[in-house]
């Protein structure tokens, strides 16, 4: 680790303390270098905070667990030991709850593994991906979200290439249901959508999102949002309500009376219901005309 | 739930998407609920737009272990059905215990109204009187740790109770190891009874057995000797006769017990004190001899279930520190081919010991017997950092976090249904129902540190934390006051 060394007399009192609660002494890490850790972890996350937030913010910080992985970047053996102990099974276990595959999770926390001993150099030094964990949260937790974003983005990059084969292959495919171009009757109802929209909380937002565009279950949502299952229940109810009242107020108030607001309201479901039946029949037509075709 | 329109869910997925994301540091420290709420809101802001951010947070969610756990927690409050089931069964059996005193009355009354006599005046005086030191035979010592063992308890034996006392007897005789009763001192055989647990002795190790007939020696001298002094050397002890053996029994450890007033807990740590001056352990064979009077100790003061958990947490600890290894560790596969199977940090005597809270409220404030016939409590302990609890004492359930939180408990504390549990980051959880929800209690912004102790008294809970500061609440948790050092709250109450 380079970190600029500073006089000792100069470390904060509550940095001295927490110093002293890590266990950094048991890796060799000096209090200077731990200063300089924690300034980083300040410099990230509040870096207009004064000395008194500072102090705050580091007092929340998983301390044992920032100086274990900071150890284990700096290729300390005592501190991989511990590491090992502590995040080995734990990692593959954590792969294996994401991929829900044994081979992909062993290939999963395989590549994390490499990455966290650091594979990668930079400017001839070894780059360890311990080195960007702040000890906001927990290690475990940390290393979980890490291989979750690794699982989502090799996912992602899987169902791109698969997709493209498929079309090159067996030519043009329907396109995912994420990407059907919705017809809508009037532009009103698009306006009056997004202004009711805006006006709901984040939260009531993120309850919608990963209700209707991810296919999350209740309860995935309410450890999502971190409340109990049967208040996002009560909660989407609530929403859908809200949302109808808003955009018949939105279309109202750009001219359309009670009525027509309704039946805008309810061809908007018909349409997506034609949609599905239209794209149905095209399905069974082209089926038709290959049998025949056969014959 | 109803279909949503389908320009909502346009207008919804066509919202920007940030283009920075949250780092996994910040994402986790969502998940684990531990973020300020001004970058909470911020993160929610950016989930509700980004579906990338929300497929890396429902994957990062840890899976919730099997709730058996909460499924066995005995419900807060019994319908009247469950009592009708067993009313019919009290009834025949109460019938039938009045049927037999009556018919054998006559004869039952001479061999009864007998020992009466003695049971009383051998336990009566003692509750006045201080206990000899033990320079004693080993049935000496069997009848004097009885004696002591009921003046502990505050239970006076009556003619009526003798049942209850035959059932120390035994309990203190199983204590006093295999030696002292197959060895009758009086010269009397064992009899049929005592067959099966000469057996069950014989099977033990001689190791075992020095250390159970160090309990007795050590026991001898009265129940507090165990915990008062060091090596066989028994100082007299006062017998204290409002004193609650398991009080005695868990002194050493406040953490153990649900119902020490703050003025048991000095009292109880001016003892600890004293007993680690003396006793200095190195090795975990000298933390079994030192664990072995109370062994003895817990058989004879507290038969039944509770005494064994306590020993099988005991044992535990002791078979971590000695490097026993988990067979179970060795069948799971590693990732890294190659790589040293993986070793199991070992358990600290101290921590699994000090963590158990397995007595609950009632153990400590009701006779043995309302202890011993309450089959369905629910035992809490911290394992590992994860707040655990047990109904048969054989298999440990996690029990919180029930939405992902990864808090590393330090400390539990149970009253009936009421559960506590403290951890890092100054983060204090409550059960009023045995388990089954959770509150998150907010200790105020000034709380900081992990916290080290809960106490409950009464109505009030007061919590310590590393970093020395306590706090009191005296409405359930709702709003916390810093006491000072004085143990004056700042705050009028």
């Amino acid at each position: 680790m380079n970190f600029a060394s500073k006089p000792a007399e100069a470390v904060l009192p509550a940095v001295r303390e927490l110093f002293e609660k890590s266990g950094a002494v048991r890796f060799g890490l000096t209090i200077e270098c731990f200063e300089a850790i924690l300034e980083q972890v300040a410099a990230k996350y509040s870096p207009q905070a004064n000395s008194q937030q500072k102090q705050q913010l580091w007092r929340e910080l998983r301390i044992e667990e920032l100086v274990l992985a900071r150890a284990c970047s700096a290729g300390n053996e005592l501190a991989w030991v511990e590491f090992l102990t502590k995040y080995r099974e734990k990692l593959y276990d954590i792969a294996r709850g994401v991929a829900k595959e044994d081979s992909n999770a062993r290939d999963l926390a395989d590549s994390l593994y490499a990455d966290l001993y650091g594979t990668t150099e930079k400017e001839g030094r070894r780059v360890s991906r311990l080195n960007f964990y702040m000890g906001r949260g927990s290690l475990e937790g940390w290393l979980r979200t890490v291989i979750a974003q690794e699982f989502v983005n090799r996912y992602r990059k899987t169902k791109r290439l698969v997709s493209l084969e498929e079309e090159t292959e067996e030519g043009v495919q329907f396109s995912s249901a994420n990407s059907i171009p919705v017809q809508i009757a009037d532009h009103r109802l698009g306006e009056a959508t997004d202004e009711a929209l805006d006006q709901l909380a984040a939260e009531e937002r993120l309850v919608l999102a990963a209700y209707y565009l991810d296919n999350r279950t209740l309860t995935e949502i309410g450890k999502i949002v971190g409340v109990h299952e049967s208040t996002i229940s009560r909660r989407l109810e609530k929403l859908l309500k809200t949302l109808r009242k808003q955009v018949m107020l939105g279309l109202q108030t750009r001219g359309m009376n009670r009525g027509q607001a309704e039946e805008a309201l309810e061809a908007d479901v018909r349409y997506l219901a034609v949609d599905v039946r239209r794209r149905l029949q095209e399905n069974r037509s082209a089926a038709f005309q290959e049998d025949n075709g056969s014959d | 739930m109803p279909e949503l329109s389908n320009t909502v869910r346009q207008r919804l997925r066509a919202r920007p998407v940030p283009a920075t994301h949250p780092d996994p540091d910040t994402l986790t420290a969502y998940v684990e609920q531990s973020l300020p709420s001004g970058e909470r809101d911020q993160v929610i802001e950016h989930l509700a737009a980004c579906s990338f951010c929300r497929e890396v947070v429902a994957l990062s969610l840890p899976s919730v272990p099997e709730q058996a756990a909460v499924q066995t927690v005995a419900p807060p409050s019994r319908s009247w059905r469950f009592g009708l089931r067993w009313a019919g069964a009290l009834a025949v059996v109460a019938i039938a215990v009045a049927i037999g005193v009556v018919v054998r009355g006559p004869a039952n009354k001479e061999l009864t109204q007998k020992p009466a006599p003695q049971v009383q005046a051998k336990i009566q005086p003692t509750t006045q009187t201080t206990i000899p030191p033990a320079v004693a035979t080993e049935a000496n010592a069997s009848k004097t740790t009885q004696q002591t063992a009921a003046d502990q308890s505050g239970t006076v034996l009556t003619a009526e109770t003798s049942s209850a006392h035959n059932d120390l007897t035994r309990a203190s005789r199983r204590s006093s190891g295999a030696n002292a009763s197959a060895s009758s001192p009086s010269g009397v055989p064992p009899t049929a009874q005592s067959l099966p647990l000469l057996r069950e002795r014989g099977a033990r190790s001689e190791e075992q057995n020095a250390e159970l007939k160090d309990a007795a020696n050590l026991n001898s001298g009265g129940l507090s000797v165990g915990m008062l002094t060091s090596g066989n050397q028994p100082r007299p002890v006062q017998a204290q006769p409002g004193a609650f053996v398991n009080n005695n029994v868990l002194a050493e450890d406040r953490n153990y017990t649900s119902s020490y007033t703050l003025a048991r807990e000095e009292q109880a740590r001016e003892d600890t004190e004293r007993l680690k001056k003396q006793t200095t352990l190195n090795s975990p064979r000298q933390i079994a001899e030192q664990d072995a009077p109370r062994k003895g100790f817990l058989r004879k003061a507290v038969p039944g279930p509770i005494a064994t958990t306590v020993l099988d947490v005991v044992k535990t600890a002791v078979a971590g520190s000695s490097g026993a290894s988990d067979p179970a560790a060795g069948e799971r596969s590693s990732f890294a081919g190659g790589a040293p199977p993986p070793v199991r940090p070992p358990i600290s005597p101290s921590v699994v010991s000090k963590q158990a809270a397995t007595i609950p409220h009632e153990a400590a404030e009701t006779p043995r017997a309302k202890v011993a016939a309450s089959p369905d409590q629910l035992h809490w302990r911290i394992q590992d950092g994860k707040l655990v609890n047990s109904a048969d004492l054989n298999q440990w359930h996690e029990a919180y976090p029930p939405q992902g939180d990864e808090t590393q408990f330090k400390v539990v504390q149970a009253q009936g249904h009421e559960v506590w549990a403290g951890g890092t980051n100054a983060t204090l959880v409550h059960s009023w129902n045995g388990g089954v929800d959770w509150q998150k209690l907010n200790l105020g912004s000034s709380a900081s540190g992990d916290i080290e102790k809960i106490s409950l008294s009464g109505g009030d809970v007061q919590v310590k934390t590393s970093n020395g500061q306590s706090l009191i609440s005296r409405d359930g948790g709702k709003t916390w006051t810093p006491l000072n050092a004085d143990g004056t709250s700042t705050q009028p109450k």
